[in-house]
């Protein structure tokens, strides 16, 4: 089988900043999903907020945002460059706790 | 506990917007996801495919607790729900006495009056195997790991070996089908997950502790220890490949990734701690992962590669050098304790018990680690003891090798022989006993491997088979910890990429299996090998590099330069003189008035005495801190001599060898940090960034704008020509860092580092260009002009960096910054105006800051004059003010109403009442002085433990001001688009 040829944009999802428990693996998982999809053809968009990755670097991805890896951010990049699909599986875990929310809330967690 | 990629991924989907842009979700699916993460639809998956999980219960009420033991039994945990620090209030029951008394504190402490139940493990042996499925079904395991450490300490903290070692072929079978039978049964259709194990040692009953349907620390483990690329693979398997089509690399597509990989060598990795940096917290190891980074070593043998991760760590230890003290009158009592509380140096305390003869029976008991490997230790040790009744004429070759094979490094030999390390490394090289090096092949040599992946052994055939062609070395930063992460990792990256874009041939030497700098892509040949001076030396004799590059890896490979260079070694870059010039006080107090620079007022001193004496002739405050040090550890502000006497006398041992520093504090200062590149004749700054704390806050820690967001431009003009000054002068050859600080129209330098900064990735992503590639051009010979690169790029944008910190593990700990870097990681946000780059810093940090409410603000006497604007600003933005008292009376004769509330000490209702009872919503809080800071800390502590934003600072106040009022209305900018902009 060959690629799937009904995708053409993917949008990878970045782990953030390093913290315990979540090292700079994801910036090593991240780079490897970034190429290995790029040399099939992909456009690949790439959100990271950490700029000490290599991920990061601009001849990773066709499209890389330095920005929060929060949904409401995440939704204005969808909205701006349309990507068939998400791939989440290289974000690994952060351990913030689950943030308390209310209504004044200016963002969420 | 959220997992960022994922969970991201499910608010999007919980808030429509997948289906709203039609975004399909691939590589994983929503509900694989919750059956993964929930634990309830996990319990009864597993069960459905008739494995256990642990036995677990729930209560709301005595009743219903006693009704969860009648299931459980003993022993079991008991932990209050939603508590913050449950990791402190957990108990391990062994019988019935006491479960009701703790049940009902559990049920108080509780916010939802909510108890979990589980079954304890602790002390049962806890498997991983890291499994690949595509959406054909087929399935390999790429490695399985066996934890060292027994069920109790998490597995991000536990030594770890690969593959595993004390499992029979049939046991092992078992759980690779348990496996692969998850997998199926959670629903994940393709890519890499990870499934946990628990196995009791006493009836071999077994466990499923839980599965990670996504990369995770340990499937990098695997691909390191292995050289299948786990990430890369996934990705594939995502996008609609099979197992079967896709060529494994690392055999130069002679096999398939199906193809399921088999290792001829064991893999051990530690984790390495910084509790030195967090003094009041708890630093025993437990289910909460504490560890900041960790090294990875390869050997034949597992006491091979043992001996060689312990010497990787960097911790000062070059294999298992006794820890205990000698002569030790509680020396059993220490020992009881250290095996069975662990804490970071167990490993080594392990050693000295069978030092003190105790059995591998009673090392058992106490620590529960397997007997298998207390065995391999055990014959350790009793190696050591016939060493040190040796001398060095003794040994012959076989018995060189011998011990070779049993992972001892030369240190650890001259040690127990009372010699030098190089009278050992000169005998054993005359022996001829030197090490070959293997590769990791993913096949066990059964094919040809050509990728040059590659780790020492003593054996003998070599692999190696080092090529003709001009090469550049490139030495990594070792195991990550705080002051020296992935920024260091960047840099060696960079510099390889560059080298080889260049024709060299590029090695990389590195022992950080969570790096890219270790991925056998980055370079042409890897060493996956410990930064010390043996093993590196053995590399670079064999290799022959024409050049050996050491400025980009941190502290770890500077401090082996000299000799390096000694052992004529190639350093190539900025002299390792100039790298002295800098760091010695005295040689850097010449450089500076030499260029006739300013330098606040500093002496270096040796005695208590001589430091009040000198301390007095500077004035007050002052920042005190041991010589040769990186990442401000031990370093302090003292306010008056009684703060100097103490930190003099408790904090720091001084001596005529270990002197300490004294500088007078600049107290207002703006301080700023300025990145800069050299080819010997001409200096170009890489970027100015003007910290938003204020002098007194480790540069790490501290956010930072660039380009300055208010730095008057002549002083940013003088600050350039300072810096030229000072790398032309030092005679720098690549990078340079040097931190000013800013006060009554003065320019003063802080410090000068010739070599790569934690900044250099943050300003290679705001300008444009890599600054390590350049540097690393400029160390060949390269002259910026010959590079294009003769003018400081300015964006016209803002980026702002915020450190990001782990206080949330720490529980107890005032998270107050400070001198002394703390911060884990950094995170960047870009906007058209400041307010917009900080607002997204904020967030990308994960800080949430409540728009409305109630702001608290105490501030130190210095800051009451400036306080006054941010609390108009507050008014303003429409919070209501409350204050400590001193601060309240400020705040009011300026005209606005204010709230006054007690300090802790003034008697409740206090503060801290207040923000328990969730009535403040944003803490703007400064203090100095020890006493201030240890009275007001549990303000902090509390807001910390309630999620309440909390700055330290008037500068961070002022700027999240600047972000509130920004408020939420982001835009989205791609850096390639940015960089177009700038070029």
């Amino acid at each position: 089988m060959p690629r799937r040829a009904d995708i053409n944009s993917i949008l990878i999802l970045g782990a953030g900043p390093i913290i315990i428990g979540q090292a700079c693996e994801f910036d090593y998982s991240g780079a490897q999903a970034c190429q290995a999809l790029k040399e099939e053809g992909y456009r690949v968009i790439l959100v990271n907020s950490n700029p000490a990755t290599i991920m990061t670097d601009p001849s990773m991805a066709d499209a890389t945002y330095i920005e929060p890896v929060k949904w409401r951010i995440i939704e204005k990049i969808i909205e701006k460059e349309r990507p068939d699909a998400i791939l989440p599986t290289k974000g690994g875990q952060t351990g913030t706790q689950l943030r308390t929310r209310s209504k004044s809330a200016w963002y969420f967690g | 506990m959220v997992k960022q990629g994922l969970n991201c991924a499910l608010d999007l989907n919980r808030h429509g917007i997948l289906d709203k842009y039609n975004v399909e979700l691939i590589g994983a699916s929503c509900d694989a996801i919750d059956k993964a993460e929930d634990r309830e639809l996990f319990d009864n998956a597993m069960t459905f495919i008739g494995l256990e999980t642990p036995t677990h219960g729930m209560a709301h009420n005595m009743e219903q607790a006693h009704e969860a033991l009648e299931k459980i039994g003993f022993p079991c945990i008991i932990r209050p729900s939603f508590y913050p620090g449950w990791y402190r209030r957990r108990h391990c029951l062994q019988q019935r006495e006491k479960f009701d008394e703790i049940c009902a504190r559990g049920l108080e402490l509780s916010p939802t009056t909510e108890l979990l139940i589980d079954e304890s493990l602790i002390g049962w042996k806890e498997f991983e195997l890291e499994v690949v499925r595509d959406k054909n079904d087929n399935c390999i395991i790429v490695c399985s790991i066996e934890n060292f450490d027994a069920m109790g300490v998490h597995t991000g903290d536990s030594i770890t070996v690969a593959p595993a070692q004390t499992l029979t072929d049939k046991e092992y079978q078992i759980l690779r089908n348990a496996a692969i039978a998850v997998l199926r049964e959670i629903g994940v259709e393709t890519g890499g997950s990870n499934v946990q194990f628990a196995v009791n040692p006493a009836d071999g009953r077994l466990v499923i502790i839980e599965m990670n349907p996504r990369v995770s620390r340990s499937s990098a483990l695997a691909s390191k220890a292995t050289g299948f690329p786990i990430a890369r693979v996934a990705a594939k398997l995502a996008i609609g490949f099979t197992l079967d089509e896709l060529r494994n690399e690392i055999t130069g597509g002679v096999t398939p990734t199906s193809f399921e990989p088999t290792i001829d060598y064991v893999v051990t990795k530690i984790p390495r701690f910084t509790f030195e940096k967090f003094t009041e917290a708890n630093d025993r190891i437990t289910t909460q992962m504490k560890s900041v980074g960790e090294v990875m070593a390869i050997g034949r043998t597992f006491q091979e590669s043992m001996q060689k991760a312990l010497r990787g760590l960097e911790v000062g230890m070059c294999g298992f050098d006794p820890i205990l003290e000698s002569g030790l009158s509680n020396a059993k009592e220490v020992l009881t304790r250290e095996l069975n509380e662990p804490g970071a140096q167990r490993i080594w305390y392990v050693g000295d018990a069978f030092r003190q003869d105790w059995s591998v029976n009673t090392i058992y008991d106490l620590s529960g680690i397997d007997p298998w490997f207390l065995v391999q230790i055990e014959d350790i040790i009793n190696c050591e003891k016939e060493i040190s009744q040796l001398t060095l004429d003794k040994f012959e070759q076989d018995y060189f090798l011998h011990l070779k094979r049993k992972g001892f490094s030369d240190k650890r030999i001259s040690q127990l022989l009372a010699v030098t390390e190089l009278e050992v490394q000169q005998a054993r090289q005359a022996m001829g006993v030197r090490p070959v090096f293997k590769r990791v092949d993913t096949c066990a040599a059964e094919f040809v491997s050509s990728t040059a992946y590659m780790y020492s052994t003593y054996e003998e055939e070599c692999e190696a088979q080092p090529s003709e062609r001009q090469k550049i070395m490139v030495l990594g930063g070792g195991p990550n910890r705080i002051g020296q992460g992935i920024e260091f990792d960047y840099c060696c990256v960079h510099a390889a990429l560059a080298m080889r874009e260049d024709g060299f041939e590029t090695i990389m030497v590195n022992c950080n299996p969570e790096t890219v700098s270790t991925d056998y892509n980055i370079s042409d040949r890897l060493y996956f090998e410990p930064l010390t001076l043996e093993d590196v030396i053995e590399i670079a004799e064999l290799e022959k590099p024409a050049g050996v590059i050491v400025q980009f890896g941190g502290q770890t490979p500077l401090n082996l330069v000299k000799r390096l260079e000694q052992a004529g070694v190639p350093v190539i870059g900025t002299p390792p003189d100039a790298i002295d010039r800098a760091e010695d006080r005295e040689r850097f107090q010449q450089l500076i008035e030499k260029l006739n620079l300013k330098q606040p007022p500093n002496c270096i001193v040796r005695s208590v005495e001589e430091s009040i004496q000198q301390a007095n002739k500077i004035s007050y405050p002052l920042v005190v801190r041991p010589s040769y040090v990186l990442g401000g550890r031990a370093m302090e502000i003292v306010y008056n001599e009684e703060e100097l006497k103490r930190y003099m006398q408790e904090s720091v041992m001084v001596s005529k060898e270990s002197p300490v520093l004294l500088d007078y504090f600049l107290s207002s200062a703006i301080e700023i940090d300025v990145d800069a590149v050299s080819d010997g004749k001409q200096v170009v700054v890489g970027a100015i960034m003007q910290h938003i704390e204020q002098a007194g806050i480790h540069s790490g820690d501290s956010a930072c704008s660039l380009p300055p967001y208010n730095l008057p431009e002549e002083v940013q003009n003088e600050i350039r020509d300072q810096v030229t000054r000072l790398a032309l002068e030092l005679g720098v050859v690549g990078l340079m860092n040097t931190q000013l600080a800013y006060q009554d129209s003065e320019v003063y330098v802080i410090e000068v580092n010739p070599r790569a900064s934690r900044t250099v990735p943050f300003v290679s992503k705001c300008i444009g260009r890599s600054l390590a590639k350049v540097a690393a051009r400029c160390m060949i010979g390269k002259t910026l002009e010959e590079q294009e690169f003769t003018k400081e790029i300015i964006p016209n944008t803002y980026a702002v960096k915020e450190a990001v910190f782990p206080f949330n593990k720490f529980p107890g700990v005032d998270p107050i910054l400070g001198p002394e870097m703390k911060s884990t990681g950094e995170v960047m946000g870009v906007g058209t105006t400041f307010a917009e780059a900080y607002a997204k810093a904020q967030m990308g940090a994960g800080d949430v800051i409540e728009t409305s409410g109630n702001a608290f603000v105490s501030v130190r006497d210095r800051d009451k004059d400036a306080v006054v604007e941010v609390a108009q600003r507050l008014n303003s933005l429409g919070y209501s003010l409350v204050a400590t008292h001193g601060t309240a009376k400020v705040i009011e004769a300026a005209g606005l109403p204010v709230i006054g509330v007690n300090k802790v000490l003034e008697g409740r209702p206090h503060i801290v009442d207040m923000l328990k009872n969730g009535e403040i919503q944003v803490v703007f809080n400064t203090t100095e002085g020890k006493q201030a800071i240890a009275d007001s800390s549990t303000i902090r502590r509390t807001a910390l433990r309630h999620d309440v934003y909390c700055t330290t600072t008037i500068a961070g106040a002022l700027a999240v001001c600047d972000a509130v009022e920004f408020g939420n209305n982001m835009s989205v900018y791609t850096i390639q688009q940015l960089h177009a902009e700038l070029h």
